[in-house]
């Protein structure tokens, strides 16, 4: 067949509209078929989800005086991959953030996309750092926005308010308890930006704002808790014990308003911290009362109506075989009054008020005063103590619990059984947080004072708190407790402590006092507890002489900072003489 | 039809040049070198778009057969700005290639010269030895080894798109001319086999071809261009992403303002535009076609099919490489990408398609016209 120019050129033309239909079902193919697959490839160049970070509540004390904040600063992290120059950059980077050169460049090595050079560096420093990089054209060192947790007060109030991990968790005290509040939600926002990584603002897409952490007002008063600082690292400093706990509480409400423990550490060098000085002994230690213990077998008694105040009991002149044990009181004794043996602390006095009530009663009456259950304060970690049932009970636990042995509660519990008698027979449940607010300081919720039980009848507690005024007074187991112009309720505790290997030690006691202020209307319950305190003679190692005049300083300080008003007939009266411990060790 | 033929072509090269100056406004604004002015590419181009438009007009008004006449002096004004390329201070080398000769603020290709020039001498010599042009001197060795003076040269200056497509449009015409099917096989045998061998000879060319190959393996750096033009296509999809919110023109995809401005169309106006673009190229190809066929003569005929041709071909490899069809040749779209000489050399090539067919189908209405009326005279 012979084809002129003309049908030639017609089929170019052909051949050019089938070219171009093939480019056709190529695109068709191309933007219809693929488009999905190529989408996501495109968005996952393009489209970077940017977290924006909340920020951290704050926690205040009730005063609004600042506990714990949040400074910005910089995380300094490296690329491996995009290093440019080793060496150049381990030197460099070595120098101004302060790290060792050889850890440097062992972090260095290999190809990790992600790693943590330093955190915390303040903004100056990695603005510096920056600068100097981007002179020496330096590169995969990069910075990341943080912020650090600052706690202005350093070791003060360090168990309540506990702190957080480098990712912002809190782990301990009310930074774990209240984590979920301080913490915030991140927000995002989808941005998309160009080859050479830089933000194409024209394009934000999706977003969400983040909501910053609320913040939290606690119960406790930094001046309150100023006070007891000073007055248990006076201790501390006098008896070396091994461990101290003091609180401060308002009974009517359950508020903590102070919460000191020793050992202790600084909250803005937590690394350092070793777990013995990171322990909130006041929640998660247990211990075994002593003497302060005999309000409970007392309250039970008079609530029981088994005895009246005045009730004399025969205390065996000091030594009691019960059940084949003799049980011992610190003085011979004969006949007492049941306010009497609160007074003078006798042992064989609180196991027969025990006796007339009955174990399963008395038993029920440990447990009605919160001790055997956790509180239910604001904090990680509380201990429910221990408490046995009377099934568990050998022969002579009757005899031996009302003494505060044989159970073990934490100094809490003990102050919150002491808070029973200031607050008219009614167990309230601990707080330490008061309210939670926004960041703008709208209030999102206040926690009332929560009743947990009427323990004993108002009645049975005023009584109870007449026998402990009596305590403190010259007559009494801790006169050394008094404050002058005030009438002071308390009782003191001296308990042997548990030896590791069986029985008890002999020369080692876990001291303590607790009582409350002013004792007709009370202002603040307070517990003072010393385990192990040295003294130069074994006799004065007893609550009302070691933990009874810390607890009046506290006390006398603590009133006039609330502005308490004297008490009228003691203002008149000349001022207790103060047991002074002249021979108290010191080490 | 072939009467209305001129105006949808015209038509077609005017759509196609709103699209092109539109997607340059989007696209070029993200363009590296810019010269910090939004409108530097805009400006630039649009100058080149009024230059071309009365070159166009002009090559409208002037016979064709001018062209026939001096296609010799048209042949030597390529062959000597081809030789400005190599020379020190006038030659321009940019990326590796010297393509461009600088006079003033202005720059060209000297190859958008060759292009008219190749076609000119083409359709000259066959419709002077239309007898002849089965024989395998005059029909084929002469006029291919004149041709091969000028892909020499564009060779040496590392152009093989253009060679190519010089190449490309030659054989075409001469296959329409006539020249023996059986030689023209065999010269596109050894024509692939040729670039082929050139193509290996340079690292660049090669790795061009082995990303061609396994684009997925070449993605971070040979493959970039034709990957990151797939990314563009697929995420249009039907609808786009609409005008002016591409995401490859930042920084993505290079040249997204020119040689792969197309894919940038498809980003950001959809299937239907970049199909509408396709049926644009159709349009033109196929009313330039008829223009050719309509032609009064050989040479209009021949002309005309050899501009259709260098605008098609040139289309379709652009087409090709951008949805990688083929591997990656530095070729622009016509009337699109943006681009003065290839702009001009474009347009002033509508322009004598416009001319013949001005002569073919104009012209004899109005003798027609003439002859009438002297028919209806009244006799007095």
């Amino acid at each position: 067949m012979k084809w002129n120019s003309r049908t030639r050129c017609t089929l170019v033309c052909l051949g050019f509209i089938l070219l171009f239909s093939g480019f056709s079902f190529r695109l068709i193919y191309l933007q219809m078929l693929k488009h999905d697959e190529y989408a996501g490839l495109a968005a996952e160049k393009h489209v970077y989800k940017q977290p924006i970070y909340a920020e951290r509540g704050a926690i205040f004390d009730a005063n609004n005086e600042v506990l714990a904040h949040n400074v910005p600063c910089q995380t300094v992290v490296a690329d491996a991959t995009h290093l440019n120059n080793l060496d150049a950059i381990v030197d460099l980077v070595g120098v101004e953030l302060r790290i060792p050169k050889s850890e440097l460049a062992e972090k260095l090595r290999g190809d990790r996309r992600y790693i943590v050079l330093k955190r915390a560096v303040p903004e100056a420093l990695a603005d510096s750092l920056r600068e100097k990089l981007q002179a020496q054209n330096l590169h995969g060192v990069y910075f990341e926005h943080d912020s650090a947790r600052i706690y202005p007060n350093g070791s003060m109030l360090c168990h309540v308010i506990g702190f957080t991990d480098f990712e912002h968790h809190g782990i301990q005290g009310v930074e774990a308890s209240m984590d979920q509040y301080l913490r915030g939600e991140d927000g995002y926002r989808y941005i998309e930006h160009n080859r050479a990584g830089q933000e194409i603002v024209l394009y934000r897409g999706q977003e969400r704002a983040s909501r910053n952490g609320y913040q939290v007002h606690l119960t406790v008063d930094l001046n309150l808790q100023n006070i007891v600082e000073n007055e248990i690292d006076a201790a501390m400093r006098e008896y070396s014990p091994k461990k101290a706990t003091i609180i401060l509480m308002r009974p009517q409400t359950g508020e903590i308003l102070a919460m000191a423990n020793r050992p202790h550490f600084d909250l803005n060098l937590r690394a350092d911290a070793k777990p013995e000085q990171m322990k909130n002994r006041a929640i998660i230690d247990m211990m075994e009362p002593g003497s302060t213990f005999k309000i409970v077998p007392a309250a039970a008694a008079l609530n029981e109506h088994k005895v009246q105040l005045d009730t004399t009991i025969f205390c065996e002149n000091g030594l009691w075989n019960f059940g084949g044990t003799a049980l011992h009181d610190h003085k011979p004794f004969t006949d007492l009054s049941v306010k009497d043996i609160l007074v003078k602390s006798s042992n064989v006095g609180a196991a027969k008020l025990a006796l007339s009530v009955g174990e399963q009663k008395f038993y029920e009456y440990i447990r009605r005063f919160g001790f055997g259950e956790r509180t239910g304060v604001e904090l990680p970690g509380e201990i429910p103590g221990l408490i046995r049932p009377p099934q568990a009970w050998s022969k002579i636990s009757i005899t031996r619990i009302p003494m505060g042995h044989e159970v073990g509660v934490t100094p809490l519990q003990m102050t919150l059984a002491m808070a029973v008698i200031a607050n008219g027979g009614k167990l309230m449940t601990p707080r330490i947080v008061k309210s939670i607010t926004d960041a703008d300081g709208k209030t999102v919720s206040t926690l009332s004072p929560v009743v947990l039980r009427q323990v004993i009848s108002p009645q049975t507690a005023r009584q109870i708190g007449d026998a402990l005024r009596g305590v403190v007074s010259d007559r009494g187991t801790a006169a050394a407790a008094a404050v002058p112009g005030f009438t002071i309720a308390g009782k003191t505790g001296t308990a042997q402590k548990v030896d590791p290997k069986g029985g008890y030690d002999k020369d080692k006691y876990v001291v303590s006092f607790s009582g409350y202020l002013p004792a007709d209307r009370p202002e603040f319950v307070g517990l003072v507890v010393l385990d192990d305190a040295q003294t130069s003679k074994p006799e004065l190692n007893y609550g009302g002489l070691v933990a009874g005049p810390i607890f009046s300083r506290i006390a006398e300080k603590a009133a006039r900072y609330l502005d308490l008003e004297p008490h009228e007939e003691i203002r008149k009266a000349l001022p207790v003489e103060r047991v002074a411990l002249t021979n108290a060790s010191r080490r | 039809m072939h009467r209305k033929s001129a105006y949808f072509l015209f038509l077609a090269v005017l759509c196609l040049l709103v699209i092109g100056i539109v997607m340059l406004f989007s696209t070029s604004a993200f363009a590296r070198d810019s010269h910090g002015d939004v409108y530097f590419f805009v400006k630039r181009q649009a100058a080149w778009f009024g230059i071309g438009l009365a070159i166009c007009i002009t090559a409208a008004l002037v016979d064709y057969h001018f062209w026939q006449r001096t296609w010799w002096i048209w042949f030597s004004v390529a062959l000597v700005t081809l030789a400005f390329c190599f020379v020190p201070h006038l030659g321009m080398r940019i990326n590796g290639s010297r393509r461009w000769v600088g006079i003033g603020p202005f720059t060209f290709q000297p190859s958008e010269i060759a292009k008219i020039a190749a076609v000119f001498f083409l359709a000259f010599w066959f419709s002077r030895y239309e007898k002849t042009s089965n024989h395998p001197v005059r029909g084929f060795a002469i006029p291919l080894a004149v041709i091969a003076v000028l892909l020499a040269l564009i060779i040496t200056e590392v152009d093989l798109g253009t060679t190519v497509l010089i190449g490309a449009a030659s054989f075409v015409v001469m296959f329409v001319a006539g020249t023996n099917p059986m030689l023209l096989g065999l010269l596109s045998l050894t024509g692939v086999g040729g670039i082929l061998l050139v193509a290996t000879q340079m690292s660049e060319r090669m790795a061009r071809l082995a990303a061609f190959v396994d684009p997925q393996r070449f993605k971070q750096d040979a493959g970039l261009q034709q990957m990151q033009a797939l990314i563009a296509w697929g995420s249009g999809g039907m609808e786009g992403l609409g005008l002016g919110n591409g995401r490859q023109k930042m920084l993505y995809l290079p040249y997204a303002h020119t040689d792969f401005i197309f894919p940038m169309i498809g980003e950001e106006l959809g299937l239907r535009i970049s199909l509408l673009v396709v049926f644009l190229f159709v349009v033109i190809i196929v009313c330039g076609i008829m223009i050719a066929l309509h032609a009064k003569d050989r040479f209009g005929l021949l002309a005309g099919c050899g501009i259709v041709a260098l605008l098609g071909l040139q289309a379709a490899v652009n087409i090709g490489v951008t949805t990688s069809l083929l591997p990656n040749k530095g070729l622009p779209l016509p009337f699109i990408s943006y681009g003065g000489s290839n702009l001009v050399a474009c347009l002033f090539g509508v322009g004598v398609l416009l001319n013949i067919y001005r002569q073919a189908v104009l012209e004899p209405r109005n003798q027609t016209q003439k002859t009438m009326q002297a028919r209806i005279t009244p006799r007095i």
